[in-house]
């Protein structure tokens, strides 16, 4: 850049070299107008380099007189980008042909890519460098803003050496520990040398923290860990008969409890297992989550093809009466959702899902979902169900044989849909699988019309266009 | 300011270094009238003389005896190498003289030297012309070992260097000759001897680094996702241990990356002082990105040999995944 002699007379500005011996440079975008005044530094315009997007400010005050390109041109250095006017300060009048004509006598022609590049002051000594006499030098890279150097960087090297705050010191044979056990080091007190972290503290946390912090432990892996700290933790309190807790069986627990036992002796369960390939709903389903801002798990997914293939299979959408030996057909579809809470499952009922859009059913889970949780859900709320989903798959697991919601008459619970190679038309590909597990009562359905509904449910899954809005 | 590339900031440094200070003195082969294998020199003949700027034959154990007599005599001499490989036929006046000097004489002469020496690959250069020799110096008690990643570094270093009452071993890393350019003043400041710089901030990994693989630590940091503060060294010997310390307490994680061959080089010096200063913080063990333990290949082969910004990017996630 400093080779570059610009005007004296600051009639134009000549496109100085904007990197390393670059020779051009893209015109991106005009930042000024022609009349228009410009301050000193004031950026004219955007410029494509080889590498970088770079603004070209003005390098003095004055009034563009004319700009010298088009977006999109190629530009070469040296070459005049704008010319300066004394004096046409009129905003609403553009350059004339005056001022162009009075500036050329002084500078090079106005054109943007025909000028001859290379043009160096003679002020650069080393300009003509060859580099080296053996090998060769090649190459420049534009270092990027975040290890650009600071002003007075060099006033200020040395760096604080003050111990950071929220850490632990702890050997790495105490780290090993902590980490086998899923224990965030950093929030274990020390009580050893200079405050740190033994394994006896590591193992007296892991003793204080709820199961849960705990239930990653490897079972056996080396023996490593399990030696390491089989003396600190101590073990819960246990009666003659190797009890630690007696919980009676009662309340939500009970009414569970006496549900399934009715379910499984009055019905007579079986089980049909399949899968779906649901890689082109999963796009759908994110594709609809970022539409509408929300984010959708693939459970009112699956609920829309259910109830589709429920209008198609109506044996499916039942009661059974036992008191009166009756079956009894349902023209609405209320499903149930399987819900798990602290207190045990609950099965809340979306009424009319049939009706609903993926949102809205999304929405009516979650709804109803926090109602169980809180226990503020209605008895209502739980009945008049016609078809339960058990999503099991959002805790993890593949097939299930799930129990039928007595009086209903089938059950269907989908698994977590996993990433798998798939084989298609004797070609391998990698798709996300929903397993689907459906449980019928063989009293009121047969295993083909099982079959054909789970079918029926699958091509839907994986023809998403067929039952998504 | 000026914007100048890494050759240039030294030609600066030498030339207004030389206008202050008439006992200062150039010396080396081609460093005169043809002004330097890579143009370090150019025109210091033609301005200050051929009594300061001086060519000399090819025989680099005289360049620097010569040298240790001139400095020993009161001048402050700085002789160029002209490829680190060329430091052997030096290394007996290097480590036999010029760094006991003071000692030697306990304290009555000392050897205000500063041999400047480029160093490194990756310019397409034949056998001797690659080498990264900096952790034989930085063994050798006497010595101070200096390796610049930038222009503005390399200047304000190479006055500290001139001005030094000891010898400096100033290594200018070939690779980052003319690779980029930077804002440097034109007024005198100096940086440092022993202070590094933390070329950027984070908090999950310091990478130590030194010399043209700064540059290739830059790339590789660009590309991850994870908080990485980068250690630039600068001097390699005294090392700036506080720097290191204090960036490793606060990350627990460290990756060092040098050129030199890894056995012996100056990265497991940075992993043995982390051990000793930092033990109780660290995630995950030292990981060095290192030259080979080979003598360094022809140029076919030399960018397979020096790190670059995928084995540094390895080496990082292979500490995140400890």
């Amino acid at each position: 850049m400093a080779g570059l002699k610009q005007p004296a007379d600051k009639s134009h500005f000549l496109l100085p070299d904007l990197g390393e011996g670059l020779v051009e440079a893209e015109l991106i975008r005009w930042l000024v107008k022609p009349g228009e005044a410009v301050k000193e530094s004031q950026p004219m315009a955007e410029m494509q380099t080889d590498k970088a997007l770079v603004e070209v400010p003005s390098p003095w005050a004055g009034t563009i007189s004319e700009l010298c390109g088009k977006e999109g041109d190629i530009i070469k250095v040296a070459a005049v980008l704008v010319r300066y006017g004394v004096g046409v300060a009129s905003a609403t009048k553009p350059a004339t042909a005056p001022a162009k004509t009075a500036a050329k006598e002084s500078a090079p022609a106005c054109v943007s890519s025909q000028v001859a590049a290379g043009v160096k002051g003679s002020g650069d000594d080393l300009s003509k460098d060859q580099g080296t006499v053996v090998g060769s030098m090649q190459g420049t890279l534009n270092v990027a803003s975040r290890f650009a150097r600071k002003d007075d960087e060099h006033l200020a090297t040395t760096t604080s050496t003050k111990t950071p705050q929220g850490k632990s010191l702890a050997t790495p044979a105490v780290r090993r520990i902590a980490k086998e056990l899923s224990i965030d080091i950093n929030r274990v007190d020390g009580t050893g040398r200079g405050g740190r972290v033994t394994a006896t503290d590591v193992g007296s946390f892991a003793d204080a923290a709820p199961s849960a912090s705990k239930a990653r432990t490897p079972a056996t892996g080396n023996g490593f860990a399990a030696r390491a700290v089989a003396a600190p933790i101590n073990l819960p309190p246990v009666d003659k008969d190797g009890v630690s807790q007696r919980i009676p069986f009662r309340g939500v627990r009970r009414k569970i409890a006496e549900a399934l036992a009715k379910s499984v002796q009055t019905a007579v369960h079986f089980t049909a297992v399949d899968e779906a390939d649901v890689t082109q709903l999963d796009i759908k389903r994110k594709e609809y989550s970022r539409v509408i801002g929300q984010k959708l798990s693939m459970l009112p997914f699956v609920m829309l093809a259910v109830c589709k293939a429920l209008r198609a299979f109506p044996a499916l959408n039942a009661n059974v009466d036992d008191a009166n030996n009756e079956i009894l057909i349902k023209g609405v579809i209320n499903i149930g959702v399987a819900v798990d809470t602290e207190s045990g499952l609950m099965v809340p009922v979306i009424r009319d899902a049939d009706r609903k859009s993926a949102l809205e059913l999304g929405t009516a889970v979650k709804t109803l979902a926090a109602k169980c949780k809180d226990r503020s859900i209605t008895r209502e709320e739980s009945m008049g169900g016609t078809f339960t989903i058990s999503n099991v798959g959002s805790y993890g697991g593949m097939f299930a044989t799930p129990i039928i919601n007595y009086p209903e008459v089938a059950i269907l619970a989908a698994g977590r849909a996993r990433e798998r190679v798939l084989v298609k038309d004797g070609k391998f590909y990698a798709g996300l699988v929903l397993p689907l597990s459906i449980s019928c009562d063989h009293r009121v359905v047969d295993g083909a019309q099982a079959v054909r509904f789970l079918s029926e449910v699958i091509r839907l899954l994986e023809n998403p266009n067929e039952f998504t809005e | 300011m000026a914007n100048l590339n890494l050759v240039q900031a030294i030609n600066l440094a030498l030339i207004q270094e030389m206008e202050k200070d008439d006992r200062v003195l150039l010396l080396g082969e081609d460093v005169g009238i043809n002004g330097g294998v890579f143009r370090v020199t150019e025109g210091l003949h033609a301005r200050f003389g051929a009594r300061r700027v001086v060519d000399t034959p090819l025989a680099e154990s005289g360049i620097i005896g010569t040298s240790i007599g001139l400095a020993m005599a009161g001048l402050r001499p700085i002789p160029e190498i002209q490829f680190d490989g060329f430091l052997g036929p030096a290394y007996d006046q290097i480590c036999s003289h010029a760094a006991r000097m003071r000692t030697r004489t306990r304290g009555a002469f000392t050897v205000p030297l500063t041999i400047r020496v480029p160093v490194g690959g990756g310019i397409h250069a034949p056998e001797l012309h690659s080498d990264s020799p900096e952790a034989i110096y930085s063994h050798q008690p006497g010595l101070k070992v200096v390796m610049p990643s930038s222009p503005y570094d390399a200047k304000g270093l190479l006055i500290s260097s001139i001005r030094d009452p000891d010898p400096v071993i100033f290594f200018e890393p070939k690779r980052v000759y003319r690779a980029f350019r930077e804002e440097v003043p034109e007024d005198e400041y100096t940086i440092p001897i022993g202070k590094a710089r933390v070329v950027c901030e984070g908090t999950e990994l310091t990478i130590v680094s030194w010399g043209a693989s700064v540059l290739q630590c830059m790339e590789s940091i660009e590309k991850s996702s994870r908080s990485i503060e980068l250690i630039d060294l600068r001097t390699i010997f005294p090392m700036d241990l506080e720097a290191i310390e204090a960036s490793v307490r606060k990350t627990g994680r460290c990756v060092v990356v040098h050129e030199a061959p890894r056995t012996g080089g100056m990265g497991a010096e940075v992993a043995a002082q982390i051990m000793e200063r930092c033990f109780l913080y660290l995630e995950a063990p030292v990981q060095r990105v290192t030259g080979f333990d080979t003598i360094m290949p022809y140029y076919k082969l030399e960018l397979s040999y020096m790190p670059d910004a995928n084995r540094i990017s390895g080496a990082i996630e292979d500490v995140f995944s400890f």
